[in-house]
């Protein structure tokens, strides 16, 4: 008898390679989304003072709205890869429930950075479609060029938002797949939280009271940590195929 | 080594018991049959087997581990049936191409000539495959895995008469020159028999027979005769099944034995059964069968 | 290769009988190697097990030998001994059928030897 025996390393990297390739369709959705971003988002504010005869009109623009398009994204995606089909596709080949979520976290981040990253770069689509558009004058934020490590802490930062919007999106489908009551009693545990307040003050903790960029990064990734390693636990309890 | 060792195994769907108390174990690189009618449990059987469900009690080993979230088991064994899925957004070719990073024992040369054998669409998406086409695709695959224990559960279902023996006879070829532990499930022993060494009847949860193909052929006998002649023929034996023919002749079926021979002697007309005969009456509701209805 | 499976005969039986017919036609010869269970298998469509027994049968009746780790080989006086078996077992087999028929139409044991008497002297 002739038994092949795999690490779960070498497992989970097949799986994710597989997944990669199979769910590279969601990149259409992405783009789309950030032309929308970048559409919507293009005159997002604008306050104006008139002195005499010169008029001074203030235009904001801002990518904030391809962030949100991408962070609803993210939540669905991560939603996505818990229903069933997703789930028994993995099982016609090679894989434990273990390898299984290590793989769709290690995909959600991997989508996460492609996303975090072109989201960042939307902003910039958006300046130089600007500046064809229209003569104004440009008030520029800061940039790569005059400085670096803010702009790669922001987007580390973005990746990791998403990152934890997908988790999110995650384990509350693994919550409906295991019972469609838990789902809802997350549902009413989350609206509780909103409505008493314990909420603001949480989420303040975890997003405001921050020393610097870098500690919310490390928050944020301990955070989808705990959910993903949660949603493993609960998963490991669902039948395939029944 | 036993490939698949099973004690006292019971699982339970809401209520109702899909598995009552099944107990066997499979030696190596032998084709075994499961047997059994519909609603026996073979389907849950060889998913607790495949590791994808979990068993309430008792214990299960494939090659010695339990199965349920296994990666070894996961890597040497796969399950075929209806329900097996692939990804929308792969064509077959796609789905053929990623198999050989999960499964060492891939023949991608195999699997590609009976691709081309069975005429089947490589730019198609598997959810968009007729049943016919999706069982020989899912047949494909599974014989191409040449996964230590492999797994059928109804292969067979939707694929016409042609496909059919061509499978069976692909199987038994691939078999010889790669043996391995085969378990295939059917509801139609007849169709299947040839290629078996071993049958593992199962009938509402539990393991009736387990034995070779020609033990179970000759583990009952048909007795035909006056009905005087045939109870006192069949005093004291174990009557599996029994049919009035009409008003004096009496058909019953019993276990096996030499004391028959007696009775061939006095003029019994005995004969003997198919082994899908025998696993028929063996695993029948009642002692008379639809004729009971009529009543 | 055709078996007929709907016979009650088991499908081994049925391959035994295929090998003696091959051998009786001398289609091997003696001290010829002959089909191994995985080519019977083939041949037959059948579990290279089912085939495997149909030849320890010919085994156990010296009608084939075994050469470790070469296969299986015609023995010596093969046919004839297949012939003889043949010859016994239809005719054990043929006066078994006589006396069961005799038994219920009750003509005696006597009676039976002169019917077989006087078939002789007619033939």
């Amino acid at each position: 008898m002739f038994l092949s025996n795999s690490s779960l390393f070498s497992v989970v990297k097949a799986q994710v390679k597989f997944k990669i390739n199979a769910y590279n369709g969601l990149i259409y959705s992405l783009i789309i989304l950030q032309v929308l971003g970048i559409l919507l988002g293009g005159n997002a504010g604008s306050s104006g003072t008139s002195i005499n005869s010169t008029t001074i009109s203030l235009n904001t623009s801002t990518n904030d709205v391809s962030f949100i398009l991408v962070s609803l994204l993210a939540i669905s995606v991560g939603n996505l890869l818990t229903t069933k089909a997703y789930r028994y596709d993995d099982f016609s080949f090679v894989a434990t429930r273990l390898s299984s979520n290590i793989a769709n976290f290690i995909v959600l981040f991997i989508f996460s950075c492609f996303a975090g990253v072109t989201t960042y770069f939307s902003g910039y689509v958006m300046r130089l479609i600007l500046h064809f558009k229209s003569t104004s004058e440009f008030v520029d934020s800061s940039s790569i060029f005059n400085n670096p490590s803010s702009f790669l802490l922001t987007i580390v930062a973005i990746i990791t938002m998403l990152w934890l919007f997908s988790s999110i999106g995650y384990i509350a489908g693994i919550l409906f797949q295991m019972h469609k009551l838990f789902f809802f009693g997350a549902v009413v545990i989350v609206v509780m939280l909103l409505m008493t307040g314990t909420w603001i003050r949480i989420s303040e903790s975890i997003f405001v009271e921050n020393g610097s960029l870098l500690i919310l990064i490390m928050k944020v990734i301990i955070i989808t940590i705990l959910l993903l390693a949660t949603s493993t636990a609960i998963s490991n309890r669902l039948g395939v195929r029944t | 080594m036993n490939v698949i060792d099973c004690q006292k195994v019971s699982k339970d769907f809401r209520r109702t018991n899909a598995l009552e108390d099944i107990t066997f174990q499979l030696t190596e690189q032998k084709i075994t049959g499961l047997i059994g009618r519909n609603g026996a449990g073979k389907t849950t059987l060889l998913k607790i087997l495949a590791g994808l469900t979990k068993h309430r009690s008792g214990e299960v080993n494939v090659f010695g581990k339990s199965p349920y979230n296994n990666l070894m088991v996961s890597e040497n064994s796969i399950l075929v049936d209806d329900q097996m899925t692939f990804p929308d957004s792969l064509t077959l070719e796609e789905v053929l191409q990623s198999a050989p990073a999960f499964y060492k024992r891939w023949d991608t040369e195999f699997a590609s000539r009976l691709f081309q054998y069975f005429k089947l669409n490589p730019k198609q998406q598997h959810s968009k495959l007729s049943k016919g086409a999706k069982a020989t695709f899912n047949m494909i695959f599974g014989l191409s895995t040449r996964c230590e224990l492999t797994m059928f559960d109804e292969p067979t279902n939707g694929m016409d008469e042609a496909v059919r023996s061509d499978f069976y006879r692909a199987l038994l070829k691939d078999y010889i020159a790669h043996p391995r532990s085969i378990l295939i499930s059917s509801h139609h022993l007849a169709e299947i028999e040839q290629l078996l060494e071993d049958i593992l009847l199962i009938h509402k949860g539990r393991v009736v027979l387990h034995q070779s193909l020609d033990e179970v052929k000759e583990y009952a006998v048909a007795v035909q005769g006056l009905i005087a002649d045939v109870e006192r023929w069949t005093v004291g034996e174990e009557i599996i099944h029994s049919k009035r023919i009409d008003d004096q002749r009496l058909y019953v079926v019993v276990k096996n034995n030499s004391k028959l021979e007696r009775a061939r002697i006095e003029g019994a007309s005995i004969q003997t059964l198919a082994a899908s005969e025998v696993c028929m009456y063996v695993t029948s509701e009642t002692k008379g069968g639809i004729d009971d209805v009529f009543k | 290769m055709i078996l007929n499976t709907d016979s009650t005969k088991p499908i081994y039986v049925q391959i035994a009988e295929w090998l003696e017919n091959e051998v009786i036609a001398e289609r091997f010869k003696d001290d010829e190697k002959v089909y191994s269970q995985y080519q019977l298998a083939d041949l037959f469509n059948i579990n290279p097990a089912t085939a495997a027994k149909g030849l320890t049968i010919l085994v156990e009746e010296k009608i084939l030998y075994k050469k470790r780790g070469l296969g299986m080989f015609v023995a010596p006086e093969a046919k004839t001994m297949i012939l003889e078996k043949r010859r016994n077992e239809t005719l054990t087999k043929m006066v078994k059928d006589i006396v069961l028929e005799a038994k219920r139409l009750s003509v005696t044991k006597e009676e039976l030897i002169q019917l077989i008497h006087n078939c002789e002297e007619e033939i």
